[in-house]
């Protein structure tokens, strides 16, 4: 077959996928099977958002989440603390990654081919343990892999699948450097949109007064950057509430600004990059009210009409970006001496375009662990407008204490949960 | 944080929730204008600070260019560069200048002319010497240069606006020399009385319109390493079209990323910040909620009350279409020298254009460089030439070999005293982002 033939088949193949109308589809039993053949092999990671870590993209990776702790973007500021310059905010290393492991083989392609193929994921949450800083010109190597696969009932569509995949990133000299576990939650669409019944109450968009946007800003004013000042862990008591972040009214241009740091999960640019894309895979993109082939991601950006096709009320946001809310609560109230060991959390219920989070926290326990370690765990929830509780967490941060000092990074028990074989990265040839 | 007096903060709900007058300019706003002319803007801290290979691969990701040679470092250490380069486009979002605040009295200067007037980036004019490369820091000027009056079918009235940046590497080596244009529109109409676009509709596509645009995708061609001879070459040869649209909201957002926002620091409490000192950027949108004024980009609505029609384009985009029909053409070893482009109508969500070229004449200057002049324009579906433009680009010869770089008549067509750029000893990496 020349060039020419194989092109014009693949574009057969993307025509058809694109232009019939897709039946609104059922997780079936094949589909839990074909998925779990796909546990433990490693998926290759190529050219991630951020090859390298950067001050533009530590810089745009802040702005995005709405974080003003300098630690993270000016430079003279991060050289005065512990750890001699910028590092970056938690939620970096999911922007970033690359794995020795080029690409799979013919063997790994066919495992679990067309599973949950046209059925609707959802970022359901995720747990990441930190385990040393990332700093600037830093290249991490990656390794990722579905790790589970559970069939579980949901309110929102009949059957859901809850799938978890596990990756580690490790620097240039192979010391680990993160884990995360990542929950995508897949949901049948049984039901049409007429018939929705989780989100019946939700009336569309918030709109607001001035007296409520003023309250907004108020609190917004009374957002403390602990930085320089250390947060003993003398001085932490159980109960303890942290100053709430507050996140929105979220309008289009927070998705803009999250994308700007944190990058489209979805496809590889515009135009040609994006036709490219969509020859090798049609299903990424839907046919929009135009007739032209749009993104599925436009349930989030494309106001009016889009979101109701997979059963929500309008417009939500991106899971990465309520990890990033509940990570910079964290590291706003713990300061720039502690070391955030462990945080988590949840998506359960989707946020809203135009709405509005107070994301807070309480100090559940305060001790000293096995290793010495000064520890607090925190219970992490966010509050919208609505009363609903979008977000739940939790995280473990290491504080410096009065007697023991700094916390020592990497914690002495690296890499715990984790079993050490099941932790270690390959490292490639000096990208 | 920044300490907000009360005062400050009724200042800026006044702005916000007060109700805004449509604005005509006035003879005294052109005049206030002029009194900015040549004053050295502050740019501290541009969309990128650094030329890196993330930041190139994003910006050729956004351009929709799938030229290895800004994205492949593989790829681009086999070309006569001997590594990545930044596609023109990157003159857009970087380049610091080495001052660092205005003085009172430059504050002063103009202070209010055409507040409130609708701004629109209409085209540009770059000169470019020589390339740059991941690690390079662009040192830049950039002032307002002309200030003029000229009547439009859009608005009646308008004032034009040229605005010269000159841009420098961290060695002071000349990297290229652009003016802006940007039309101050008055909205002295009501969205009914407007008539130049009354009859424009949002586009809508059948299956077959789609084959024939990823047809003509399949078409463009990236002439890369293979090199496009001066003497090969004829004048009234078509440049390969390359084809951009239906235009979508994730299009938006791909330029977005590679390219930045030109209008605020961030989200959340960074715009918060912002929103104190410059209120007049946040317009209520129909729910409340203190929005951008860039929402024209990507919320039908709101483009509407700009256009009469939908949401519409950056002009920067254009500039990247326009640039990317002549890069892909020319091929790697040839340098893009001039290139200009006014952006004359709006592109809507979902319309296409097909940016087109032509050899207009072909010819060895004064100093033996082998040039070639080229006529450009995006023509959308509807046949309406959005945005016409030029370039002119030295091509290798079989003869005279490759382009020199930089050319030999830097900086034509400035002055050298003009394009002279205040460059630092070393970078300023402290930001401030409020």
């Amino acid at each position: 077959m020349t060039g020419e033939d194989m092109l014009e088949k693949q574009k057969q193949r993307m025509y058809q996928e694109l232009f019939t109308r897709r039946e609104e589809r059922v997780i079936t039993h094949r589909d839990v099977e074909l998925l779990r053949e796909r546990i433990g092999t490693e998926v290759p990671l190529n050219r991630p958002y951020n090859e390298v870590c950067t001050r533009d993209g530590l810089r745009k990776l802040a702005q995005g989440h709405g974080d003003l702790n300098p630690l993270y973007w000016d430079e003279e500021y991060g050289a005065t603390t512990r750890w001699g310059g910028l590092i970056a905010p938690p939620t970096f290393i999911n922007t970033t990654g690359t794995s020795a492991k080029r690409e799979f083989d013919d063997y790994e392609r066919a495992k679990g081919m067309g599973a949950m193929n046209g059925v609707h994921a959802w970022d359901g949450g995720k747990e990441c343990y930190y385990y040393r800083p990332v700093k600037l010109g830093d290249f991490l190597w990656s390794t990722r892999y579905l790790a589970d696969v559970q069939k579980k009932a949901s309110r929102f569509a009949q059957t859901a699948v809850h799938s978890t995949y596990r990756q580690f990133w490790a620097n240039d000299s192979g010391e680990l450097v993160a884990a995360c576990n990542s929950l995508v939650v897949w949901a049948g669409r049984e039901r049409q949109p007429g018939e929705r019944q989780k989100y019946a109450h939700i009336e569309g968009k918030q709109r607001y007064r001035p007296d409520e946007l003023m309250r907004i800003d108020e609190d917004m004013d009374k957002e403390e950057i602990r930085g320089a000042e250390p947060r003993y862990w003398e001085d932490a008591n159980m109960g303890d509430e942290l100053t709430p972040v507050v996140k929105g009214p979220v309008i289009f241009v927070d998705l803009f600004n999250f994308n700007i740091g944190h990058g489209m999960s979805m496809y590889d640019g515009a135009h040609r990059w994006a036709y490219e894309y969509r020859k090798r895979h049609p299903n990424a993109f839907i046919m929009n009210r135009l007739g032209f082939p749009d993104t599925v991601e436009g349930v989030m950006f494309v106001e009016d009409g889009w979101s109701v096709r997979t059963g929500m009320p309008t417009e939500y946001v991106y899971g990465d970006m309520l990890f990033g809310w509940i990570a910079h609560l964290v590291t706003n109230w713990m300061g720039d001496d502690a070391w955030l060991y462990r945080i988590a959390g949840q998506w359960r219920e989707p946020v809203f375009l135009y709405d509005t989070n107070w994301v807070k926290g309480t100090v559940a326990r305060k001790y000293i662990d096995a290793t010495g370690q000064y520890k607090v765990d925190i219970d992490i929830h966010s509050e919208d407008q609505r009363g609903r509780r979008p977000i739940i967490g939790e995280a473990t941060v290491i504080l410096p204490s009065k007697t023991g000092g700094k916390p020592q990074v990497p914690p002495p028990d690296t890499p715990a949960p984790f079993a050490p074989e099941e932790a270690e990265v390959p490292t490639g040839e000096s990208a | 944080m920044q300490e907000t007096t009360p005062d400050k903060k009724k200042g800026m709900y006044d702005e916000l929730f007060g109700r805004k007058e449509e604005r005509v300019f006035t003879d005294e706003d052109v005049e206030l204008m002029k009194e900015r002319i040549g004053i050295d803007m502050v740019s501290e801290r541009p969309f990128n600070q650094e030329c890196t290979r993330d930041n190139l691969r994003h910006l050729a990701q956004g351009n929709g260019d799938i030229n290895p040679l800004f994205f492949d470092e593989e790829y681009a250490r086999n070309t006569r560069w001997g590594g990545l380069v930044a596609p023109p486009t990157f003159m857009h979002c970087t380049g610091t200048t080495l001052k660092r605040a205005l003085t009172a009295e430059e504050r002063a200067r103009g202070a209010g002319a055409l507040r409130g007037i609708q701004a629109l980036y209409s085209g540009d004019d770059c000169y470019y010497y020589r390339p740059l490369h991941p690690g390079d820091f662009v040192w830049t000027r950039a002032y307002l240069n002309q200030v003029y009056v000229k009547q439009s079918e859009f608005t009646g009235r308008t004032v034009f606006t040229i605005h010269r940046r000159i841009m420098a590497n961290q060695r002071g080596e000349l990297i290229c020399a652009a003016d802006m244009l940007v039309i101050w529109a008055g909205r002295q109409r009501k969205v009914g009385e407007r008539k130049k676009y009354a009859a424009i509709k949002k586009q809508y596509y059948t299956p077959e319109d789609i084959m024939r645009i990823d047809a003509d995708m399949d078409r463009e061609e990236v002439r890369g390493a293979n090199p496009r001879y001066w003497e090969d070459v004829n004048e009234g040869d078509e440049l390969t079209p390359v084809v951009k649209g239906p235009l979508s909201v994730a299009d938006m957002v791909n330029f977005d990323i590679g390219h930045g926002m030109t209008m605020y620091d961030g989200s959340h409490h960074v715009a918060y910040e912002y929103r104190k000192r410059h209120p007049a950027a946040f317009p209520l949108n129909e729910y409340g909620i203190p929005d951008t004024v860039e929402s024209v980009h990507w919320v039908d609505k709101l483009g509407k009350q700009v256009t009469n029609v939908a949401a519409y384009d950056y002009g920067e985009q254009r500039y990247a279409w326009l640039s990317h029909v002549v890069t892909n053409w020319m091929g790697d070893d040839a340098w893009l020298y001039h290139i200009d482009g006014q952006w004359r109508k709006f592109v809507y969500l979902g319309d296409t254009n097909w940016v087109k070229g032509k050899v207009a004449s072909k010819y060895i200057d004064e100093h033996g460089q082998y040039k070639v002049d080229l006529d450009i324009w995006c023509e959308d579906q509807r046949g309406l030439v959005t945005a016409p433009g030029h370039a002119t680009v030295i091509l290798p010869s079989r003869v005279g070999g490759l382009p020199q770089v930089p050319p030999v008549d830097t900086p034509a067509p400035f002055q050298p005293e003009e394009v002279a750029v205040a460059v630092g000893d070393e970078p300023i990496w402290r930001t401030r982002l409020f």
